[in-house]
């Protein structure tokens, strides 16, 4: 079961376990230079969050810092195969 | 999957108390009201500003970076410090969003003193009227302040 079909209630679980990882996603995109920015971009800051945890398997049992890190590297490994495809097409 | 950003606990209780009694500790050495209530008073007093500005906190706030920035300051009275910063908190998120994000917290808080404490001579009037692009010009130094 990958982590797009979980059911509601399980993602709850998952969300009420993301604070902290959605803490240092805020830092990281401030840079650490300020403790505060607006609703939207936390808004979107966290729906990357999630895009990047719904690439990833069993997400219920792991930490999710390491969860978030493998759904970056997935889909970053997405990205360079769309660009090299695109690439050769050319 | 309902989840509400402002659910986010920006800083555990324990180290919220570290950084009050730090404070209380400097505010002593100034001769300034502050109390553990009034801060519990200026935490809910934060939501509502961030509030009203539309954002977000997720590191504690500028609470003690505004009370190291100010409690030296001539013209504050010993009284109505905790007024102060009531009001500084609220300008302070109000700027950030209007200068978009462009300062860090350090810079709006510095322009913020070196205005306060020079042409505004501790108007909190004078101070909420300054133009953001002016705020920005003065952090970035391109604005000399006298």
């Amino acid at each position: 079961m990958d982590a797009l079909s979980l059911p509601p209630a399980q993602w709850q679980e998952v969300l009420s376990r993301v604070g902290p990882l959605f803490q240092d996603c805020l830092r990281r995109y401030t840079l650490g230079d300020s403790t505060s920015l607006p609703v939207e971009a936390a808004q979107q800051v966290f729906s990357a969050l999630c895009f990047a945890l719904r690439q990833v398997p069993q997400l219920l049992s792991g930490d999710l810092f390491v969860a978030y890190r493998q759904g970056q590297a997935l889909l970053r490994e997405k990205v360079v195969e769309c660009r090299l495809s695109g690439a050769t097409r050319c | 999957m309902e989840w509400n950003l402002s659910q986010l606990n920006a800083l555990p209780t324990a180290e919220k108390q570290r950084q009050w009694n730090k404070c209380l500790e400097l505010t002593d050495r100034y001769g300034l009201k502050l109390t553990h209530q009034r801060f519990e008073a200026l935490e809910a007093a934060r939501k509502q500003a961030l509030e009203a500005a539309g954002r977000l906190d997720f590191g504690g706030g500028v609470l003690d970076s505004l009370v190291y920035a100010f409690c030296d300051s001539p013209f504050v009275e010993p009284d109505a410090f905790a007024g102060l910063l009531f009001q500084m908190q609220e300008l302070f998120y109000t700027f950030k969003s209007e200068t978009l994000n462009a300062l860090t917290d350090e810079e709006l808080i510095s322009v913020m003193e070196r205005l306060f404490n020079g042409e505004a001579q501790g108007s909190l009037d004078y101070l909420s009227e300054v133009p953001p692009q002016r705020l920005v010009r003065i952090a970035l130094g391109k604005e000399a302040l006298d």
